[in-house]
This record gives structure tokens, sequence and C-alpha cells, in this order.
């Protein structure tokens, strides 16, 4: 993660109108709850009953 | 009327609205408003998503991040990164905390520190880093207050008495009944927002150049390097940016108000479908980021970045909607910086004077030493305010670069069961010390490194080390991995 931001630090090209750099954040911005989602469905296998609320 | 006058008309009935309807029940309001949308309760869920966004938007994050975007470009899209990657971090470290918390009916974050590590000094450090922090944090909101009079009313009405009164109207609400946000005003509020946010998100690039892409195609033209790092900076490039981006995401449940949120959450699931959502809601930042990128090439030549946004309003909106916003503004600055005040004084009087100094205090004595407090630190933020010229962005920062320095005994005391009170003790006073010393000499950021994350690494380092050193004890809070 560290290491790749001078590879999508840039302005073109522009995509929906907006600066690379700028659509990149916001992609992962949509990414990322996706991600968490597919993490909790996997935590969500192994049972925590625990923390299941009742 | 004039314009200014009208404005400021607008913003006064707003403010004293909020001030007269005052703060009655209904504390951790913005906690419950998140679990009941989080819960799916299906109904009104585009108002529910309108309110929350709303909420997102804080004096830093519409006067603060479209100041920056005007006065440094690139770097400033640390914002963007930051919220995702601090919810991504919630997501595994709080339910953790919440178990704890439960279990050993903890109710701030020094109560933390006090029952993993047996300590009351550490837990006594805790406040005093916690409520240093907090100062910063105060200032920026302050500051925001004077900002919006003081454009209001085209500057006849200056910062100095703008941020008095607010300062003043503040302490009052706090000791009128120790604040409460009141579910309709805080909804107000955050509808005003979300509003003035999509109208100036898309107005201001519609009315100035046609659209938000031709705004950028415009800016890409004639000034591309604003738009990437370093921007317009000499030294905020991708080193700092990857060392701010962590720092911040890491301090982001850090701040003591936050922290202690955590466990008023109905269970560890909430927390995870939480940090599963709330990304989403910061999406509509990306609205300031279009605002403040557009005044780059309205207002050329503003000495003071973090007043573009509202000088282009100002130009291109209607005094009274202007009003609206600008009153909308100041509530957003001062119900935060009343809970703020609040939080702190409390932490002082009851988890750092009374434990430490005064074990015998009553309850009555608590309550009026943190008004004494509330007082205090009022005035030490004010002036500060008056006195300081940093940008907002640059003073959320610097609350950042010490309150982050709580988070490794915080994981490592999750985490790891050899993780000791006399190590974090030390590593917290090193990174803290380290900070203030890296930010008082003007070396930030430090060798391309954001200081505080300079600080927290070496924090870390410390902690580690010196719990390694130190002898080993049964945590009370054990551990659920080694």
């Amino acid at each position: 993660m560290c290491f790749t931001v001078p590879i999508w630090d840039r302005v073109e090209p522009l995509v929906l109108g907006l600066p690379f750099n700028l659509f990149w954040l916001i992609l992962w911005i949509v990414l990322t709850p996706c991600c968490l989602w597919g993490a909790y469905r996997l935590e969500g296998t192994a049972e925590h009953p625990a923390n299941h609320d009742s | 009327m004039t314009p200014a006058a009208t404005a400021l008309t607008m913003i006064i009935a707003i403010v004293a609205i909020g001030s007269v309807v005052g703060f009655l029940a209904g504390s951790r309001e913005r906690m419950d408003l998140e679990q009941w949308a989080v819960g799916g309760r299906g109904f009104g869920i585009v108002l529910v998503f309108l309110l929350m966004a709303g909420e997102i938007y804080t004096t830093f994050a519409f006067l603060g991040v479209s100041g920056w975007a005007y006065s440094r470009g690139g770097p400033v899209l640390y914002v963007l990164a930051y919220l995702s990657l601090a919810y991504a971090a919630s997501f595994f470290i709080l339910p953790q905390l919440w178990e704890e918390g439960r279990k050993h009916r903890m109710q701030t974050q020094p109560d933390f520190f006090n029952t993993r590590y047996g300590n009351r000094y550490l837990a006594g450090f805790v406040c005093v880093v916690g409520i240093l922090a907090f100062i910063p944090y105060l200032q920026l909101q302050l500051d925001g207050v004077g900002i919006i009079v003081s454009v209001a009313s085209f500057g006849h009405i200056g910062r100095v008495p703008a941020m008095t009164v607010a300062t003043g109207l503040v302490i009052a609400f706090v000791f009128a009944n120790g604040v409460r946000a009141v579910a309709w005003v805080s909804v107000v509020k955050d509808f005003l927002m979300i509003v003035a946010a999509i109208a100036i998100g898309v107005g201001i690039p519609l009315v100035h150049f046609g659209g938000i892409g031709p705004m950028f195609a415009a800016l890409a033209h004639t000034r591309p390097a604003h738009l990437t790092m370093p921007g317009a900076t000499p030294n905020l490039g991708h080193s700092w940016y990857v060392s701010t981006v962590l720092l911040t995401a890491l301090g982001f449940y850090m701040w003591p108000h936050t922290f202690s949120s955590t466990f008023t959450a109905k269970s560890s699931d909430t927390l995870k479908r939480n940090a599963i959502v709330m990304p989403l809601y910061t999406l509509t930042l990306a609205l300031v980021f279009f605002a403040g990128f557009a005044t780059v090439l309205i207002l050329p030549h503003l000495q003071n970045g973090d007043l573009a946004l509202l000088t282009v309003v100002r130009r291109t909106f209607p005094a009274w909607f202007f009003g609206l916003i600008g009153g909308a503004g100041a509530l957003t600055a001062m119900v935060p910086a009343a809970i703020i005040i609040l939080t702190a004084a409390t932490l002082f009087a009851k988890n750092l004077y009374r434990p430490l100094f005064a074990p015998s205090m009553t309850d009555d004595g608590v309550a009026r030493l943190a008004r004494a407090m509330v007082v205090l630190l009022g005035a030490t933020s004010l002036g500060f305010a008056i006195h300081g010229s940093s940008t907002l962005v640059s003073l959320l920062l610097t609350g950042y670069e010490m309150v982050t320095q709580c988070f490794p005994g915080v994981v490592l005391g999750l985490y790891w069961r050899r993780a000791t009170g006399p190590g974090v003790f030390i590593g917290m006073i090193t990174g803290v010390f380290t900070a203030v010393l890296l930010m008082s000499t003007h070396l930030d950021p430090v060798m391309g490194l954001n200081a505080g994350f300079v600080a927290l690494c070496i924090n870390f380092a410390v902690t580690v080390t010196a719990s390694l050193a130190t002898p080993a004890r049964t945590p009370a809070v054990a551990p659920e991995l080694t």
C-alpha cells in the first residue's frame, strides 16, 4: 500500500472528469466497505457466539 | 439590507435558535444514530443517509479541507484516504476493545489503561495527553467561527470578537446543562450541511466553469502540479502523505470522546457493521474537494486559504443562502466544541485530579473542578486561537500527533500479553515528547515524514523494548491473541 502512491498520484488520465488521484481515492472509498463486508462474512462462518447480539 | 447584514442576521438567528432550544437529553446521539442507521431498519434510508453524511461535515471537513485544497493542493488528499482506513482498522480492533470494556465496566480511555496496566499514573498521563490534544482541536473550532463571521461581514466584524463571543456561548452551554445535543438541533444542522455541501460542491464548479469535469480540466491545464503531491508545498510529498494517513487512521479512535463511544455500542457486531458502512458516508466529502479545488482558479490571491471556500460561496450565492450555511457552520463548530470542553474537563477532574491528588473528593467537588476547567480550557483555546495563525488542517494534525501516541498502549494492550505498564508509560512519554519537540522546532515533516508518525514509531519501539525489559505481570485484561 505504502509504496504504490507514486503510481496513482497523477492527474492524467482524467476519469469521469476527475484527476486520476482523486478518482483512485474515491474508488477505494467505495471498495473498502466491500472488502470489509467480505471480511465480515468470512468471520461469520468462523463462529463467534459471544459476539452475536441476541 | 446589505448582503453582510442579511448573512449575519441569518447566522445569529440560527445560532440563537440552537442555543435557546438548548441541549436537552439525548446523549450519545451520534452513536445511536449510527447504530440505528446500520441496524438496517429500512425506514427513511435516504433521510438517514443525509443525516449521517451531514455529521461528517465538521468545521475541519468543510473549511479546513477546502482551505488546504486551495493553499496546499495535492497533500490534502490524505483526508480522503485516512477515514476509510480508520474504519477498516476499527473493524478489527474495536470489537476486542468493546469486549474488554464490557467485562471490566470501562467507560473512558483512562479506565482502559488503568484496568489493563494497573497504573493510575499512566491513566492520568493518558488524560493529560488527551487534554493537550484537545486544545488545538478546540482552537480549530473557534477559528472556524471566526472565519465564518468575518467572511459574512465582509471583514467588518473581526475574528477576535466573533471567537470571543463563541467561546462565551460554548462555556455558557456547558454550564447550563452539561451539554448533550438535542436530537433535532443536530438533525437540522446535519441536514443543512449536506444540502450546503451538495449546493456548493456541484454549484460552484457549475456556475464558474460549467461543471465539475470542465473545472478539473481547466485546473489540469493551468496548474497541474497543484493537483498532485507535493502540490503547492515544498515538503509534503508522498512519504509525508503515507505517514500522515497512517498517523490519522490509527489515531482516529484514540481521541478520548471517540474512544469512549466504543463502550456505548450495543454489541461488538454493531461496531463491525458500523465500520463496514461508514466509509460510504465519507464519499460526500468529495464535494468539498470539488469546491475547494474550484476556488483555486476563481480566487487566485487569497492570503488565508481557509477563507477561500466561504469567500467564493459569498460571491456565488445570495446572501440569505450564505447566512444559512454560515449559521449551520457556526453550530457545526460550537456543538463539538462544547462536547470536547466538557469531556476534557470531566476527564481532568474525575480521571486525573481526583484519583491522583484528592481521592476523597466528593462528586460535587469533582463537578465544581470540572466547571473551573471548562472556563480554563475555553480561555486557553481562545488565547491560542487569537494569537495563532495555523491553518485548520495543521491544527487538527497537531492534535493527532499527540493523541495517536496512545495507540501503542491500546493495541499492544489488547493483543500482546507481555505489554507492561511501565513499558507503555515510557513509550508514550517518549512519543509525546518527541512529537512536541519536533513540532515546536518546526521539524515537521522530518525526513519527509510526518513528525507525529515518526514519534509513533519511536513510541512503539520503546514500548516493546521497555515492556520486555520490565517484569511481566498477569494482566487483568487477558488479550485474546498472544
